[in-house]
């Protein structure tokens, strides 16, 4: 028990706590489409060229377009308002980190770490207070719960041909979570806790082809397959109710229990996404291109058990998305062919397993890349504005401003012999 | 590649906000308060020879009814300060004293009255123990009907010094009969004096207890004379308090209403039992408790009532359902998670959350508990409860929990 109500202090010290999305409190929390600040300018799910022509920081198979080898970071800070309250809640966290490194204009290989599962949430109700066996009792409640999944990957980029690339990468699940539930009775803490750690792994693969290549305009078909190898396991720590009568939010021989009763459940398969994309990228050769994306997402994981806040799950998730983005180019005169432009809308169709009822999120976004030093280093900014609506559910808005710093540089440079 | 980048990624990493919570409506949410409550399936008073082992008072003579039979007094074998006769050779335990240089005086047994202008008809007299080798009284057990008697004839008549702030019984002791506090064939000494009164059909006379704190504690004074060399003698002495202390007393007859109500009372030895049953009940898995109160209701209406009073689980199988005098209680209480609360608007209220959820986890049904005064309460008065007839007061169990 001390050695748990350590882990869960350590944890509590550690791990991202920040307000996201109300939706965050379901299941796993919102599966993560995009990772980077490039691909939320565009709205995309990264299926399309988004960071530079013709490439996407996140499809392998657009990498042997790449002429610089770079490392990827997003920030993310994002503000939401649930049922038009006028109270909003904002967080920031890290979005992503890749290393990207093209092979003689051919392969690639790439090693990334992000979050591909967001639980952070934080609510709380109104206070009430009433009367109740000869004593007023004033009572409130509090949620919260941090963490998520994590995903590293190793990605390889190989052509095909002069017009077909394919892509695979192999992402490793793990990553751990955190609820707390608090109901407060006279400003003394009643306090439960979970601790959740995951394990599990999945590949992707990719696939682009040119389609048609006319004067005016390339058509480029771009396709991915996402594939659970080993389900998602856990396990789940539990710690019961207890009075935290001294505020210092683990269990101690001053609270009531003093050693509250603790589960540890192992859980397979709670989690097995698989998924397929579909992207058409239109190039009209004067830096402008239009994209299309589809996906659809499953959840196919056979255990429902609950990690979360609420007890319900999002199971399938359907994205639909469109856009515009005019590629900069760093050796034009003029500043503003030097940066990158976009401009998207989307719409993603959420279902969540007992409550038959969707979650709608429509998006718009927009975005710049500025390119910047002699090695392509880019600067990416986005702002995304959006609704997740549901009809017996909670409405809410949001927005969100990433920041991307892509540093450049070139590796595997043939070397001239010398005179 | 530039390795600044490194640092600022990992600034990234591990910089996050928390932020403010969302606020929401309270509907369909987890985690609730809930309330049961059980009546008591049976409550009674017993009677156990009272001690008053916690009383920062000692008593002599009659009041009420009330016997003060004796003062059991116990001297620290420690003075309060040391006598330096040498670098290795002090005077503070009893057996000291017997070093060649030093010559015992006299030695006085001073007790404190609380009252500061004492004028007594009474006789008090003392006595000792020389022939108990044990510790002679116990504060939690020694009572009247126990008390042991093995005590010497009277050594002296104790005389009453009053100066302008306090008034103090004096005793002289014979060196002679202080001996056997000295013996060096018995360490462990009782150190024991009994004080008594004679002549006191119509008072009681109250003394400082060593319960009352340091400033109004009795003494033992030894007076001794040291011979440094043949021509310089030291005459000096050394104080012993008294580290222990008890008034043996014999109760008086009980009035009808001390054995139908539920009643405490220190002087008296009442303490009350009540019942519950909890039947099948448990509180739900991965619940607390927030309270488990046991209820009482004072019969005297009394607000400014404010006694405080204990209360145990018993872990005993058979109690009495009727009133009953006990020579000796035999009751296994449980002491770690014993209650005490303060009689609040005529309302006692004990949480006993930690012994109910030790009981109903050992899947038992039928819990009782005692009642019985605090130490500090006024031992004479007795403090009477609604019992279970009652139609409106009657006592109860409700328990409070938080459901996940």
């Amino acid at each position: 028990m001390f050695f748990l109500s350590r882990k869960l202090m350590i944890f509590g010290l550690l791990s991202f706590v920040s307000t996201q999305s109300i939706y965050n409190s379901y299941g796993l929390g919102l599966p993560k489409s995009s990772f980077f600040a490039a691909e939320y300018g565009l709205g995309s799910i990264g299926l399309v060229p988004n960071f530079i022509d013709k490439v996407s920081i996140s499809n392998p198979s657009t990498w042997s377009n790449l002429k610089h080898a770079y490392v990827n970071t997003t920030y993310e800070s994002q503000s939401f308002n649930i049922n038009k309250s006028t109270l909003s809640s904002s967080s920031s966290q890290f979005g992503g980190i890749q290393f990207l490194v093209p092979i003689q204009n051919k392969y690639a290989v790439a090693l990334s770490v992000r979050p591909v599962n967001n639980l952070n949430t934080f609510f709380k109700t109104d206070t009430v207070d009433y009367f109740l066996n000869d004593e007023n009792l004033s009572t409130s409640k509090e949620f919260k719960s941090g963490g998520g999944v994590m995903a590293s990957t190793f990605s390889l980029s190989v052509p095909i041909n002069g017009k077909m690339n394919i892509g695979i990468s192999y992402n490793s699940y793990f990553g751990s979570s955190r609820t707390e539930k608090s109901i407060i009775l006279n400003n003394i803490y009643y306090r439960s806790y979970g601790v959740n750690t995951f394990k599990g792994s999945k590949y992707n693969m990719y696939f682009s082809g040119e389609l048609f290549n006319s004067d005016n305009l390339i058509t480029t078909v771009y396709t991915g397959i996402t594939k659970t190898l080993t389900p998602l396991s856990a396990y789940i720590y539990n710690i019961d109710l207890f009075e935290d009568t001294d505020g210092d939010l683990v269990p101690t021989n001053n609270d009531f229990p003093q050693d509250p009763g603790a589960d540890t459940l192992r859980v397979n398969s709670v989690y097995a996404p698989n998924a397929f994309s579909l992207g058409l990228n239109l190039d009209f050769k004067n830096s402008v291109n239009s994209y299309f994306e589809f996906q659809l997402w499953n959840d196919n994981s056979q255990n429902m058990k609950n990690f979360s806040l609420f007890n319900d799950k999002i199971v399938s998730n359907n994205h639909l998305g469109i856009g515009f983005i005019k590629f900069g180019n760093l050796e034009d005169k003029d500043w503003q062919d030097k940066i990158t432009f976009r401009l998207g809308a989307y719409r993603k169709d959420y279902k969540l397993l007992s409550i038959g009822n969707n979650i709608i999120e429509n998006g718009l976004s927009a975005g710049l890349g500025i390119k910047f030093g002699n090695t392509a280093n880019q600067l990416d900014l986005s702002y995304n504005n959006g609704t997740r609506t549901s009809k017996n559910n909670f409405n809410e808005s949001f927005k969100q401003f990433s920041v991307g710093i892509s540093v450049g540089d070139i590796w595997f440079l043939r070397r001239r012999t010398k005179q | 590649m530039n390795f600044k980048f490194s640092y600022l990624a990992l600034s990234l990493f591990l910089i996050s906000c928390e932020e403010t919570a969302h606020n929401i409506q309270d509907e369909n949410l987890s985690l609730s308060i809930d309330t049961v409550s059980f009546e008591i399936i049976q409550g009674t008073t017993y009677q156990v020879p009272p001690i008053m082992g916690g009383s920062k008072f000692l008593y002599l003579g009659q009041n009420d009814g009330y016997l003060f039979d004796y003062n059991y007094i116990r001297v620290s074998k420690f003075s309060n300060s040391q006598y330096y006769i040498s670098s290795d050779n002090i005077i503070s335990q009893f057996h000291d004293y017997n070093d060649s240089t030093i010559t015992i005086d006299s030695v006085r047994l001073s007790l404190n009255f609380v009252d500061d202008s004492i004028s007594a008809n009474s006789l008090f007299y003392l006595r000792y123990f020389p022939n108990v080798s044990d510790s002679v009284f116990s504060r939690n057990n020694t009572n009247y009907l126990n008390l042991n008697t093995n005590y010497s004839d009277i050594i002296d008549y104790g005389k009453i010094e009053i100066d302008t702030t306090s008034s103090k019984l004096i005793f002289s002791i014979d060196p002679s009969h202080f001996s056997s506090f000295i013996d060096t064939s018995n360490l462990n000494f009782n150190n024991v004096f009994a004080v008594g009164i004679k002549n006191a059909e119509f008072d009681y006379y109250k003394f400082y207890s060593a319960n009352n704190g340091q400033s109004t504690v009795s003494k033992l004074s030894v007076y001794f004379k040291h011979t440094v060399n043949d021509t310089l003698i030291i005459d000096t002495l050394n104080t012993h308090n008294i580290i222990d202390d008890l008034t043996i007393l014999t109760p008086p007859d009980l009035v009808e209403l001390d054995t139908t109500s539920l009643s405490v009372s220190l002087a008296k030895g009442l303490k009350s039992l009540i019942t519950v049953d909890t039947k099948l009940w448990n509180i739900p898995d991965g619940s607390v408790f927030r309270k488990a109160e046991l209820i009482f209701n004072t019969v005297n209406q009394d607000s400014s009532d404010s006694d405080i009073i204990n209360s145990y689980l018993l872990t005993d199988l058979q109690y009495p359902n009727v009133f009953t005098r006990f020579d000796e209680e035999d009751f296994t209480y449980d002491i770690t998670n014993g209650s005490s609360a303060v009689i609040n608007n005529n309302a006692l209220k004990f949480n006993h959350r930690s012994a109910l959820e030790k009981a109903l986890s050992n899947k038992k049904s039928l819990h009782t508990f005692n009642i019985q005064p605090n130490v500090d309460v006024d031992p004479f008065k007795t403090i009477r409860f609604h019992n279970v007839e009652s139609s409106q007061f009657y006592p109860k169990l409700r328990i409070t929990y938080v459901l996940p």
